[in-house]
């Protein structure tokens, strides 16, 4: 805080010598926030013990301390639970406002205990039998059920990649294409399933007003997964690459339509950068069929146009919606 | 100087330092919303994620706009020429945008400003000493964070000044060499402390920002000066000692007192005077003493060390967030961020991507195991 702007403030007469002596005296007293360092810590811990372990038992997994491994995982993973079921509030279909503190954080440790477990009870005495599915599908309806009883984000984000992992593909949100690189057809229409079934999940949350808060989780991951699913699929199939264009610009308007009721500049900024990418990758592919220099200046001229033109589309929005 | 107009500047500041008093409620609502009606400016800001926006669009239509004038008049014959005017060209849409459209940190002139000084580096690409380029490109950096009180640029400032002046030490042979890490410490000492003092200043108002990101990448410099792997690898690397596994360093008892001590001190200092600013660099320091020590001094194994490491975390901020459940030496663990619910959001998005992975690494052990189920192809059905 600069005092001075205070002073000034004073002296136009906007605030009052009491309001200035406030501002000061909070500066000079009000105690200062650490809840973003210390979660940060406590997610840190999380992930570095839950990562140390799961490669823990893999390596240990012929010697005798294994059992003891696995016993404390077990055990971690049930005290867990049990700390959390005995904290929770139950089941409720809005929000649940009171949390305690650690409640989220030892949620997501059992959780993770578990997938640990899980992993390993089906890699040694293949527990789930030779069906694989059933190994990651397991997890994650538990992941599911935990995240709507106990009211927890991050374990929904959880059970979603879960989801995604067991209908084959390996997502995590930046990783999207990487899985889908493979160019696999059936990958593609997967994708564009799972896009459609998170998408429809984040309407229902919303009308059944089933844990509305958790629409943008999962319209942020549909989404996504359908966006990159067509682009996919425009990439790979070779002959029909246009085509893809009728799924895709009908689907950015009414994200970008949907996205300014909402007030979300995060949807309309990957609404129109999608768009933008397949209609380039559409508008290349055209010019390209010149087959020599000229194609170069077209598709330089298009570029230049086409980001002026998206720069103040987007001054627009955000015009629009600050309003 | 400052390319904006100064009275929307200060405007700019004041909203942001009342709106921030009234957050935190030393000041209500009415009185809120008449400074903000009185000290109005047009600037040109947009949100954050408008602004990524902005940021990829202005670079691709640069690169385009770029490549169309290369084609045009066949000026690819001389780079540097070509990469000049580009360059200039990128400033005079800079200070056009910023003009007359007041843009300021909307992505758009944040764009350009990279655009300038990338192709201002570009056309030294033929220099085989780095000297000069370093020099150059110190003072361009330099006017384009005075005139358009950009915080990256200052911070690039800063660090192109220290690298000339490292440059400058390599040349004066062994003594430089030798001397190299404590004057590159004391260079970043000396420029928190002229930072520090400036910022106090009231006509660094506009600079406030750049200021305190100059004062975080001083720090860090600060200790990677006198961080042991940092040194050793260095001074190995650039000056042809062939260091063996066991060779030590003149001085690396010095080095490793660093590299243990600054961070602690660090943290030490920011709780003894309420400055988040040291504290969380002293944190992430942490864990680059940790990574320091585990390249020499392996004495667990890595998988090991992060079970125990972990589960020290945890209790560690398990009890410093029950202890600050009730505020005490003015600090507390009570959430004073509004907007709980981005946060929230941002959260979930975070652990998906942290933990997803190894859900996706054990599935892809599975399918191993699997005998490629999933790519079907000579699968057998027996594991």
């Amino acid at each position: 805080m600069h005092q001075g702007v205070f002073d000034q403030l004073k002296e136009e007469g906007l605030i009052t010598e009491a309001q200035s002596l406030k501002v000061v005296a909070y500066h000079q007293q009000a105690p200062i926030s650490v809840h973003w360092e210390l979660t940060t810590l406590l997610s840190l811990g999380i992930l570095i013990l839950t990562s140390g372990l799961g490669v823990l038992v893999y390596k240990n997994i012929d010697s005798i301390g294994h059992l003891t491994i696995i016993g404390f995982t077990a055990a971690a993973c049930v005290a867990c639970f049990v700390w959390c079921l005995k904290h929770a509030q139950g089941f409720t279909k809005s929000k649940v406002l009171s949390h305690m503190v650690m409640y989220d954080y030892v949620l997501l440790l059992g959780c993770l205990l578990l997938l640990t477990l899980t992993s390993y009870l089906q890699f040694q005495y293949n527990f789930f039998g030779a069906n694989w599915g059933l190994a990651t599908f397991i997890p994650m309806v538990i992941l599911f059920i935990t995240a709507y009883y106990f009211d927890h984000l991050g374990v929904l984000s959880l059970a979603i990649t879960n989801l995604a992992t067991w209908a084959g593909i390996a997502v995590a949100p930046l990783n999207i294409f990487n899985g889908l690189g493979e160019n696999n057809s059936t990958i593609i229409f997967t994708g564009l399933a799972l896009g459609a079934l998170l998408m429809a999940a984040s309407l229902t949350s919303v009308h059944k007003k089933l844990k509305d808060h958790f629409a943008f989780t999962y319209k942020n991951f549909g989404l996504n997964i359908l966006f990159i699913s067509i682009l996919a699929g425009m990439f790979h199939f070779d002959s029909v690459y246009a085509l893809w264009l009728i799924f895709l610009l009908p689907m950015s308007i009414y994200v970008v339509q949907q996205a300014t009721k909402e007030s979300s500049f995060y949807f309309i900024l990957i609404a129109v950068l999608y768009a933008f990418t397949g209609i380039s990758y559409v508008v290349i592919k055209l010019c390209m069929l010149i087959g020599d220099i000229g194609a170069f200046y077209l598709c330089f001229i298009y570029f230049i146009g086409s980001c002026i033109g998206l720069i103040y589309l987007l001054i627009h929005f955000n015009k629009m919606l600050k309003r | 100087m400052i390319a904006y107009n100064t009275t929307w500047l200060y405007n700019k500041h004041v909203q942001d330092e009342v709106s921030e008093s009234f957050n935190n409620e030393s000041i209500d609502a009415d009185t809120y919303k008449l400074i903000l009606a009185t000290k109005e400016n047009k600037l040109y800001t947009p949100s954050f994620f408008i602004k990524v926006g902005l940021v990829i669009l202005t670079l691709v239509g640069i690169s385009s706009a770029s490549g169309l004038i290369g084609l045009l008049t066949s000026a690819f014959d001389s780079i540097p020429a070509f990469c000049i005017v580009n360059a200039a060209i990128c400033y005079a849409a800079l200070e056009f945008f910023v003009r007359t459209k007041y843009h300021y940190n909307s992505g758009v002139d944040n764009a350009l400003q990279i655009a300038v000084l990338i192709f201002f580096a570009s056309s030294f690409y033929n220099y085989n000493d780095l000297l000069f380029p370093c020099f150059c490109l110190m003072a361009v950096s330099f006017l384009l964070f005075t005139r358009f009180t950009d915080a990256f640029m200052a911070v690039l400032f800063f660090l192109l000044l220290e690298s000339f002046l490292f440059l400058l030490l390599l040349k004066t042979g062994s003594f430089g060499k030798m001397a190299a890490p404590f004057v590159m410490m004391a260079t970043s000492a000396f420029a928190y402390f002229i930072v520090n003092h400036l910022s106090k200043k009231k006509q660094s108002l506009f600079y406030l920002f750049s200021f305190d990101s100059i004062k975080v990448t001083a720090l860090f410099l600060f200790y990677a000066a006198g961080n042991y792997f940092v040194v050793r690898e260095l001074s190995n690397s650039m000056f042809d000692l062939h260091l063996t596994a066991k060779d030590g360093i003149p001085f690396g008892w010095l080095f490793w007192i660093f590299t243990v001590a600054i961070p602690i001190i660090y943290i030490g200092y920011g709780i003894r005077k309420r400055s988040l600013l040291f504290i969380r660099t002293g944190l992430v320091l942490i864990a680059v003493i940790v990574f320091t020590v585990r390249s020499y001094y392996a004495v667990l194994p890595i998988e090991t060390a992060m079970v125990f490491g972990g589960i020290v975390l945890i209790v560690i901020s398990y009890i410093l967030i029950k202890y600050l459940q009730t505020p005490k030496h003015r600090f507390t663990f009570k959430n004073t961020v509004k907007n709980k619910e981005g946060l929230a959001n941002i959260e979930a998005l975070l652990i998906a991507e942290a933990f997803g992975k190894r859900i996706v690494g054990n599935n892809v052990n599975d399918v191993t195991f699997g005998g490629g189920s999933a790519g079907g192809a000579g699968a057998t059905g027996t594991f």
